[in-house]
């Protein structure tokens, strides 16, 4: 099983219609908005969070057994896990529609997907030791390093991959 | 028993046991099914010109029986001059017959994906 990282949307604050009502009450609206906006987003932010949070946790159950590729992969680790996560919340919502498993290194995989010659595929270790590659038609990327927040040259690939 | 080069024109399959190895969104198999093991090479078996079920019956035969009770969730098949393309080797390493292991993966991991990469682009996926 693998998972999306978080909802592909930002979150929004329904969009306020007139349907006839007076200028004072549209203006009382819009403070409502303009109020509860913010407040909103966070909840929605954190809600998502949360989401993530379990999915992450989620990977440590399905990826427990040593071979649980059929092969002889590793079991994926806790402290990959939660470097994995605190990467992946630190994602704008652009980039958040990475497909999230593990790999037979032990690895948390976040793969960004459009087409078999359009993808980058990210492996975040124990220690926040990464290695990602890229294809994009005929360019390869590749890179590798630890993750301290979002690498630059990393997200930039990534947009890179997911621009036609 | 056929020891050495596998040739560019055979067909590698590669079996797949985990869900996660493909997209049932397209049908496509991600990179990671092309890996390299714990020994830095690939198991596959040439299965040139067998059909569905032929392939499936290698595998029931000489390779399910040793997945630790995982059941066969498809198979990638790949030329091997795919493989030869991404600078990797494919040699036969028998018994079971017609097994074989790409190898030559690059010691850095990235490098290694990037690989694997390659050989997924090109490979057909088919769900048991």
């Amino acid at each position: 099983m693998s998972y999306a990282v978080a909802d592909a949307l930002p979150p929004s604050v329904p969009v306020n219609t007139r349907r006839g009502a007076s200028d004072e009450s549209v203006r009382l609206d819009q403070a409502y908005v303009d109020a509860l906006g913010p407040i909103l987003s966070i909840v929605e932010l954190r809600s998502r969070i949360e989401r993530a949070r379990a999915q992450f946790i989620a990977l440590l159950g399905e990826y427990a057994s040593p071979g649980w590729d059929g092969y002889d992969a590793m079991p994926v680790s806790a402290d990959a896990v939660d470097r994995a996560f605190h990467f992946a919340v630190s994602l704008s919502p652009a980039l958040s529609s990475a497909d999230v498993s593990a790999n037979a290194y032990g690895d948390v995989e976040f793969e960004w997907y459009v087409r078999p010659d359009k993808i980058l595929t990210l492996s975040i270790g124990p220690g926040g030791r990464f290695f990602y590659a890229g294809l994009n038609g005929i360019d390869r990327y590749t890179g590798s390093g630890y993750i301290a927040g979002p690498p630059p040259r990393l997200l930039r690939d990534v947009r890179d991959v997911l621009s036609e | 028993m056929p020891t050495g080069p596998v040739s560019a024109l055979e067909t590698l399959t590669r079996f797949i046991y985990e869900d996660s190895y493909f997209r049932r969104s397209d049908g496509t198999v991600k990179p990671k099914a092309f890996y390299p093991d714990s020994d830095g090479n690939c198991s596959v078996m040439v299965t040139t010109s067998l059909d569905h079920d032929a392939t499936k019956g290698v595998a029931a035969q000489h390779v399910i029986p040793h997945r630790n009770g995982k059941n066969l969730q498809g198979y990638a098949n790949v030329q091997c001059l795919h493989a030869l393309n991404a600078e990797l080797r494919v040699e036969f390493a028998e018994p079971p017959p017609n097994h074989a292991q790409v190898c030559g993966y690059p010691p850095d991991r990235e490098q290694t994906m990037s690989r694997a990469q390659l050989l997924a682009k090109e490979a057909v996926f088919r769900r048991a």
